[in-house]
Formats: C-alpha cells, structure tokens, sequence
C-alpha cells in the first residue's frame, strides 16, 4: 500500500513538475519573442527567433528576407477595422495578416530545425491569417517549412516559388496560385506562376494545392485527408502531376476546365467521394492514364471517377491503362 | 422576429469555382422552415457545392415576407420559390394550369424583381391537390456575372420532386433526418455528384 502511495506521489511530482516548466517556458517564450506591426522592409533582413506578427508585412522588390531554420513565426488574427492592411483586403490581398513578398523570401529550414509559419491564438483554427503571399516574386525558396491556419498557406500570382519537405495542415487551401485576367495596376497580377512543390505533406486542410492557368511542377508528395481536394487544376496550364500519394480526400483529383496537365505514375486511391471528378465546366476530356487506383478491377476504379459515365453532360476521363500496382513514391521525405 | 438559423454547408470551403478569387465567394440560399423548402434547398446546396466547388451557406427565414426582404437585399443570392406563394406576392390571378403559371410568375419576377425562374423541381408536394403550382430554383440574375454555370447545374434538379422517392425522402425530413444528408445520399445514389 505505501509503495502505491509513493509511486502515485511521484506521478504527482512529475505533472506538477512538467506543468511549471511547461509555463515558465511558455512565458519565456512570450517575452523573447519580437512584436511586428504593418511594416514595409526597406532593406535585406534576417529573422530569427518567435516572431509575431500583428499586421501585415511587405517585403518590396530588390529586398530579400531570409529566415533563419528554427524560427517560428506567429500571426495575429485581425480584421479589416484593424488598419494593420497594408495595402487592399480584397484581391489579391486578405483582410487578415500576411507576409506579402515582392522581393524574395528565402526560408530554408532543416530537418531538424524547420520553419513554422501559423497562427498566435490560443485556439488557432484555419484562416486566422492570410497567406505567405507571392506578388511578382521570383525565385523564392521554402523548405522544411510548416505552415498552418492561414487562408492559403502559399498564395501566388506572377511568382516563381520553389516548395520542398515542407508540411502544411489546418488551411483553408495548402498553396494556391494562379494568374489573373483582371489588371489591378500590377504586372505580376496577370502573369503565370510557376510552382515546384516535392517531399512535402498536405493534410487536414480543406483543399491541397490549387493552381489556374499556370505552370506546376508537383511530385513526390503525400496529399491526404483534406476535407475536400488534394488537387484541383484550373484552366490553361502546364502542369506536370506525378509520384504523389493521394488518398483519403474527399476528392483526389478535381477538375475545372483543365488543360495541359500531365498526371501520371501517381497513387490516387481511397478518397471518400471520387478519386477523380470533373466540375461542371470542364469541356475539355481529360488523360489520367497510367496511374494506381488502388485495384486493377475496372468496375470499382470507374465507381471512383466522376464523368461522363456518370452524367453524359460531362466530358470523360480516360483511366486506361491503369497502373497494375502502386507506385513507390517516397513522399514526404 | 426573425429567425435566422445560418449553416453552413459541409466544409467551409474557400475557394468559388468561376473566380477563383483569392478570397472566394460564399452563395447564400435562403429558405422557408418547411420539411419541403429545407429539402429543395439541400438539393441545391449540395449540388451546387460538389459540382462547382462554391461554398454555399443556408438562411432559413419565418415566413415569405422575411425572405423576400433578404433577397431584395441582396442578403439571398438563391431561393426555391414555389409559384403560388409568388403569384400572391405580385397580386396576380392564377392562370388555367401549372405552365401558364410558371410562365406569368417567371416574367413577372424577371421584369419586378431581376429574379430568374429556372427549370421547376415539379410540382409542389406540399398542395398535392393542388396541381397548378409548382417549386422552382430562383436564382438573383446579379450572381450569374461571376456564377455563370450556376443555371446549369441547378437545371439538372428539373423534375426532382416527381421523383418516385422524393416523398420517401420528405417523410425522412420530416421525421428529423437532416435535410442535408438525405440530399446528400440521394443526389450521390443517382450519380449527380
């Protein structure tokens, strides 16, 4: 009976302990960390450390940031009313924080000291902040970073970004880029973006990666339960989709009048709705062939795949052949 | 007063299908309380939402009075409109059948309200004696600008409530099964999402 009392005093010792240190690093944390406000870097600057961001942050052309590995970088959630916008809160702006770049970002973690962009709220939950947002960038570069409760993790238009072994999780969409038609006075606004994402992870986000009209390149990923794409390809691209694990979605792939996107040797399987499915406005048929369905019984991968089996309005996707067996895609590594 | 309960659908997702904005657009339905109207809007939403990826929100109103001051308001992008309820709206007499109706309410809303009537669901089930009037996807013709699929899909409901299993699927609604995943399953057993 005392032995059982000491063991149980001890587990008593060992919460009370973990907790005060808990704390006391919580607390110390909080008070080495450095508060932003809306600011405009007007010269090549490195951060380190717990930086905490209350506003938006620009980064101008011919500035680069650097952000050193380890660093972890927290933003406030504020609204519109706050006059910490910089700029616009509409297109290609948010109306909540962001990290805007016009110059370059470079954010090049290491295994064992990643990046950490996410939100300063006690209880974060997705778009508390906007983005780490793109603007006519060009050759920006993040790796081992993790990105989560923003809008869009990555937002882009007219942008080269490279992404690599990063992870992104609780966001509205994991990286979203895309050019636009309308002029909003900027060149970069309707030029395409060109993304390289590999070895990085998307899940719990409601969509993955989304692009329109612009070039991709995107393999070795492990995209998984997203609660409603892992991909969704828009429009004229040039895209190349391959060694990526795509499963556990609501929708695998998820197309919107999508054109040259080259989709094959990936594992697309087990995703709850569809593991393809056209939208409504796709006119174009579309090849997803050679990739691994999760069977090589024809009936169950055509059940998976929404076109025009299922509503001859719709266009088809072409699934034959299909891979035979999954593909070895060493995602996320 | 008003009641308005806002659900949202599913997820919220953030992106609208036809912009692709940065920040995508919401499509807000507003509906009555009834087992019917909460149905028909179900079926909208979920269609809509699976078939365009448009995040769509639900606004259930009291009475016809409050609804139709939130669409005047723009605070109600799509409604199922039944075609007496709007025929009483417009102070209008009822024609001799259920096409004649449609046609005079369609215009009348065009012409007074920049409404557009779209294909009916069919007749109302709610009046089964009472076949002249019929339930219809009303859409605010603003929205069309940046949701210009959004007649198309919801053309593909046309019919629905004369669907062999539609009252099947009433009585479930009205015994307390959610409106949204009764739509849900239907819509996805018939293969339309």
């Amino acid at each position: 009976m005392k032995l059982h009392l000491n063991i149980k005093c001890s587990w008593i010792r060992l919460f009370f302990l973990s907790t005060v240190i808990f704390f006391t690093i919580s607390a110390f944390q909080a008070v080495l960390a450095t508060e932003l406000f809306k600011q405009t870097l007007i010269k090549d600057a490195t951060w380190n450390g717990t930086i905490i961001l209350n506003g938006d942050v620009y980064v101008p052309s011919g500035v680069t940031l650097t952000i050193s590995p380890g660093t972890t970088i927290k933003f406030r959630k504020i609204d519109k009313n706050s006059e910490q916008n910089l700029f616009s809160t509409t297109t290609p702006y948010y109306h909540l924080a962001e990290l805007i770049i016009r110059g370059k970002l470079l954010a090049r973690g290491t295994a064992d000291k990643q990046i950490v962009f996410t939100s300063a709220e006690s209880i974060p939950s997705p778009a508390d902040w906007g983005a780490v947002n793109f603007l006519g960038s060009q050759e920006s570069e993040m790796e081992y970073v993790k990105i989560s409760y923003a809008y869009n993790g990555i937002h882009a238009h007219g942008s080269t970004v490279k992404v690599s072994n990063s992870e992104f999780s609780h966001n509205g969409v994991g990286i979203s880029f895309k050019k636009e038609t309308k002029d909003v006075a900027a060149p970069w606004f309707a030029e395409t973006s060109n993304l390289m994402i590999s070895y990085s992870k998307f899940f719990k986000n409601k969509g993955g990666i989304a692009f329109r009209s612009s070039q991709a390149s995107i393999h070795h990923n492990d995209i998984r339960d997203n609660s409603f794409f892992a991909i969704w390809p828009k429009e004229d691209c040039e895209a190349l989709v391959t060694y990526n694990e795509i499963t556990d979605n609501k929708k695998g792939i998820y197309l919107y009048q999508a054109r040259g996107v080259q989709l094959e040797q990936n594992n697309i399987y087990g995703n709850s709705s569809y593991d393809i499915a056209v939208g409504e406005a796709q006119d174009y048929p579309f090849n997803a062939a050679n990739n691994w369905f999760g069977t090589t019984d024809m009936e169950k991968i055509r059940e998976m795949i929404f076109d025009k089996h299922s509503d001859p309005d719709l266009v088809e996707i072409v699934i034959e052949p299909f891979l035979r067996e999954a593909v070895d895609i060493g995602a996320g590594q | 007063m008003k009641k308005i309960i806002v659900l949202t659908l599913a997820i919220v997702l953030l992106l609208s299908a036809n912009s692709f904005a940065c920040v995508g657009r919401t499509l807000i339905i507003g509906s009555l309380n009834s087992s019917n109207d909460k149905l028909l809007t179900q079926l909208m939403a979920v269609i809509v939402t699976e078939r365009t990826g448009t995040t769509v929100e639900v606004k259930y109103y009291d009475n016809h009075a409050q609804l139709f001051e939130a669409i005047k308001k723009k605070e109600v992008n799509i409604l199922p409109e039944n075609t007496g309820r709007a025929l009483k709206l417009m102070g209008m007499k009822a024609g001799e059948d259920a096409d004649s109706v449609y046609s005079v309410v369609k215009k009348g809303y065009k012409d007074m309200f920049q409404l557009i009537m779209l294909k009916p669901f069919g007749a109302s089930v709610v009046n089964p004696d009472d076949k002249l009037f019929v339930d219809v996807p009303t859409v605010d013709s603003s929205v069309l600008v940046n949701f210009p699929v959004l007649p198309r899909v919801l053309n593909k409901l046309a019919g629905i409530a004369a669907d062999k299993k539609y009252p099947k699927l009433l009585a479930s609604v009205e015994a307390g099964d959610e409106a949204s995943k009764v739509a849900k399953d239907f819509l996805k057993k018939k293969r339309m999402i």
